[in-house]
């Protein structure tokens, strides 16, 4: 066994926090897997952090993703090597003598074409994953564009990520009932309502910026999705450099689980919605 | 009944009800002969799991799908990566996602994940009271996930700031380092204790192994 320096274990240890949490791959892999290898501790270590990866990966609410995903992946996987008939469940429907369950033989060779092909699929998945990043700098630009966002740095763009992720943290973490509602409009959601009897936070999802002279957005309660009495529990603003942030508000208390956002020119709040962009029940 | 090449009707590649009641491990072996029908219950059952994290982290529903996608299908191609004696099949779906969903983010930095993390952050804070989710089959995972969200509320703000920030961000410890202006020193401090924390809060809890239950079961 290698006698490690205690350098060199906190190394490691740093590194398989930044992959396992952040997916950051260490400096040398090679290195890094060849400690590991050598080392109980560290492996210890990784395992456990990996564990409470899993774990983290968990605590998410569950969000249902739309059918026609299930429909694509099943069609996509329809078009792997050595896929072109159903499985046993289907192999046990049919009549007996049905050539539903193919030759061993030619099961073997569709595992060996599956084994031969590896590379490719894996050369697909990251053009697929290039394609991703693609369109997301697509949407990333346009967004630029569109609500006119300055350049910014990273290191800012982070800073207000973790002030703002602080400051939501805070926010509610603390004790009371929350309500939480998705805005969704027909496009989409378009932000996450959290309602506290003493006032709201608004996570713009998907809200242009504002002008904040002359408009402004209205977060309202409503009974049901019929309330004809809608009750603005406080108004917000998504301006360019807040367009992620969550936005505090002081109001009313709402007078149901429904939820709504509407734009409003001016910056009085009405006593009805003008133009509801979505919503959605907690 | 269709031939090698040829394409076959999407209503057939269905789990059936006949099936539902095997396990993750008997999904897997099915997995690992080519059973479509395994795959179709397999993303039945952990599809929001595995969708959840990767929108949570990149923060558009589209793209999270796309990751979602090549999470079940890097399964389907390779089903021999997973290794059941490492942990559980969802646990080890629901990292793939994250992992692919954190390198899209890191890759695109900005506005993207910036919302998602953001989303993810709140929901994680506040939704422990949550009654019910819209998911057919997810009457564990939903309770798991409570699980989870609770024992992250035991952690200190900074604590749960750093595996946030970490997790759900994206950034390194020294880049949580950077924009925090806390020393790096602090931060791994931070993270390491919350972690800790966090592990021992799950193994003393209810959740003895959250690895080993599969989806469907009750508490």
């Amino acid at each position: 066994v290698t006698a490690f320096t205690a350098a060199e274990h906190e190394l490691v240890q740093d590194e398989a926090l930044d992959l396992l949490l952040a997916g950051v791959e260490p400096t040398d892999r090679d290195q890094y897997d060849k400690h590991l290898a050598q080392c109980p501790d560290c492996t210890q270590f990784v395992s456990d952090v990996a564990r409470m990866g899993e774990a983290l990966a968990a605590a998410p609410a569950l969000e249902t993703p739309p059918p026609q995903l299930r429909d694509r992946l099943l069609a996509a996987a329809l078009q792997e090597p050595g896929v072109a008939q159903p499985g046993a469940a289907a192999a046990a429907d049919a009549p007996s003598g049905d050539e539903a369950q193919p030759p061993a033989t030619l099961r073997s060779r569709r595992v060996d074409e599956l084994s031969a092909r590896r590379d490719a699929a894996a050369r697909r998945r990251n053009r697929v994953v290039s394609r991703v990043g693609a369109a997301a700098a697509v949407i990333l630009l346009a967004a630029s564009i569109g609500w006119g966002l300055t350049q910014r740095s990273a290191h800012d763009d982070a800073a207000d990520r973790a002030q703002r992720l602080s400051q939501v943290v805070n926010s509610l973490s603390s004790p009371g009932p929350v309500q939480v509602a998705s805005i969704a409009g027909k496009n989409g959601v378009v932000a996450t309502a959290f309602v506290r009897p003493d006032g709201a936070l608004v996570l713009p999802a998907n809200l242009p910026a504002n002008n904040t002279d002359n408009s402004m957005y209205v977060l309202w309660s409503l009974v049901s999705p019929t309330d004809s009495a809608p009750v603005p529990i406080g108004s917000f603003d998504v301006t360019s450099s807040a367009l992620t942030s969550a936005v505090m508000m002081t109001g009313r208390a709402p007078s149901g689980n429904w939820f709504a956002i509407s734009a409003e020119p001016g910056r009085t709040v009405p006593s009805a919605p003008t133009t509801v962009l979505g919503a959605g029940q907690a | 009944m269709p031939r090698v090449g040829q394409p076959l009707p999407i209503a057939q590649f269905r789990a059936r009800d006949r099936v539902r009641d095997r396990s993750d491990d008997q999904l897997h072996d099915a997995l690992l002969q080519r059973d479509g029908d395994a795959l179709a219950q397999i993303y039945d059952r952990y599809a929001s799991t595995v969708f959840s994290v990767a929108l949570r982290v990149i923060g558009d529903r589209e793209h999270a799908q796309d990751v979602a996608q090549e999470v079940f299908l890097a399964l389907w191609r390779a089903p021999e990566n997973y290794r059941r004696e490492r942990g559980s099949l969802g646990g080890w779906l629901a990292s793939a996602a994250h992992h692919r969903a954190v390198d899209v983010v890191r890759r695109e930095e900005a506005v993207l994940r910036r919302v998602e993390r953001a989303g993810a952050e709140a929901h994680l804070a506040v939704r422990e009271s949550e009654q019910s989710e819209p998911v057919h089959e997810s009457a564990w995972q939903s309770w798991q996930s409570r699980v989870v969200r609770s024992a992250i509320g035991e952690l200190s703000e900074v604590q749960r700031e750093a595996l946030m920030l970490a997790y759900f961000g994206g950034l390194t410890q020294q880049e949580i380092a950077d924009h925090t202006h806390v020393p790096l020193g602090t931060i791994k401090t931070r993270t390491r204790a919350g972690l800790q924390k966090l592990r021992d809060t799950l193994d003393a809890g209810a959740v003895t192994d959250l690895n080993t239950r599969r989806a469907g079961e009750n508490p």
